[in-house]
């Protein structure tokens, strides 16, 4: 059948709105990339990245810093807080962007979680280099930034 | 890359033709990009839980300390396997785009009308 006569009968079919609405609506398995949130995301994670790397070259070893370091951790806190609100209003269209959405605001409060975990154990035991304490907190941000951008070359 | 300011397709043959190698260059950019990230995290994971473990067993870290810190890992493995999961739903959008990007180009280049303008960027209009 040609192409044009199929692309006829269906615009007869549907009218050209409706169609145009078809082709627009595509978020139906993961939400459309969000250029703010991704910096947000990217953002935060650079911070974590730095309070990772710190805590691997002992300066977070004494339980005693971290009273000085508390500010560091809210204002992670606060940026991954931000960002997970703004993840949870991407437009999406069907259930499985939805889900796709949900999980994309899963790992950033993930992200926050091993925050507020490292934040424990160094307020408890002090950060000690080299025991493994750092790694899941990298790997979860790492994972809720690479979610936010997933979407970018599309 | 396919050009597709200069997509010309008249029958489903081609469309279909079309459509395969575009979406199998997606699949396989994509594979490419992705293999190894899941890969990548699991060494991670694993190489920390040595560690723990390692320094546990010559007194550096108290056990109440190693127990913190392997729950830790414990849920950012957890995570992981939901990454996963998520990463196949963002090929499946990723494949729909390209799809949608060939048919709207097709119609576009044949009628003048853009069907999908998030997708369909012909030179000198604006990006929606």
């Amino acid at each position: 059948m040609k192409l044009v006569q199929a692309f006829r009968s269906i615009g007869r079919t549907v009218g050209v709105a409706g169609l145009a609405l078809m082709l627009s609506a595509c978020a139906l398995f993961a939400p459309p990339y969000d250029a703010t949130l991704d910096e947000k995301t990217t953002s935060a994670y650079e911070s974590v990245a730095k309070l990772a790397a710190q805590a691997e070259m002992g300066l977070y070893q004494d339980k005693a810093t971290y009273a000085g370091t508390v500010d560091t951790y809210a204002t992670i806190q606060g940026a991954l807080a931000v960002a997970a609100v703004r993840a949870a209003s991407a437009p999406v269209g069907g259930k499985r962007a939805e889900q796709a959405r949900d999980m994309t605001v899963g790992f950033i409060k993930g992200c926050s979680a091993q925050v507020s975990g490292l934040a424990t154990l160094h307020k408890t035991y002090g950060v000690v280099p080299g025991t493994g304490a750092t790694q899941a907190m990298m790997v979860s941000c790492d994972q809720a930034a690479k979610a936010v951008g997933a979407m970018k070359n599309n | 890359m396919l050009d597709f300011a200069n997509l010309r397709i008249d029958n489903v043959d081609d469309l279909v033709a079309t459509l395969e190698e575009e979406l199998g260059g997606v699949s396989t950019q994509w594979w490419n990009a992705n293999k190894s990230v899941v890969t990548g995290y699991l060494r991670s994971l694993a190489e920390a839980t040595m560690q723990t473990r390692l320094a546990l067993a010559n007194g550096q870290i108290p056990p109440e300390a190693a127990d913190m810190i392997m729950s830790n890992q414990k849920l950012a493995f957890t995570q992981t396997l939901q990454f996963t999961k998520f990463m196949t739903l963002v090929l499946a959008q990723q494949l729909l785009d390209a799809a949608f990007k060939v048919i709207g180009w097709v119609i576009y280049n044949k009628t003048g009308v853009n069907l999908a303008p998030s997708l369909v960027q012909p030179a000198g209009t604006d990006a929606s």
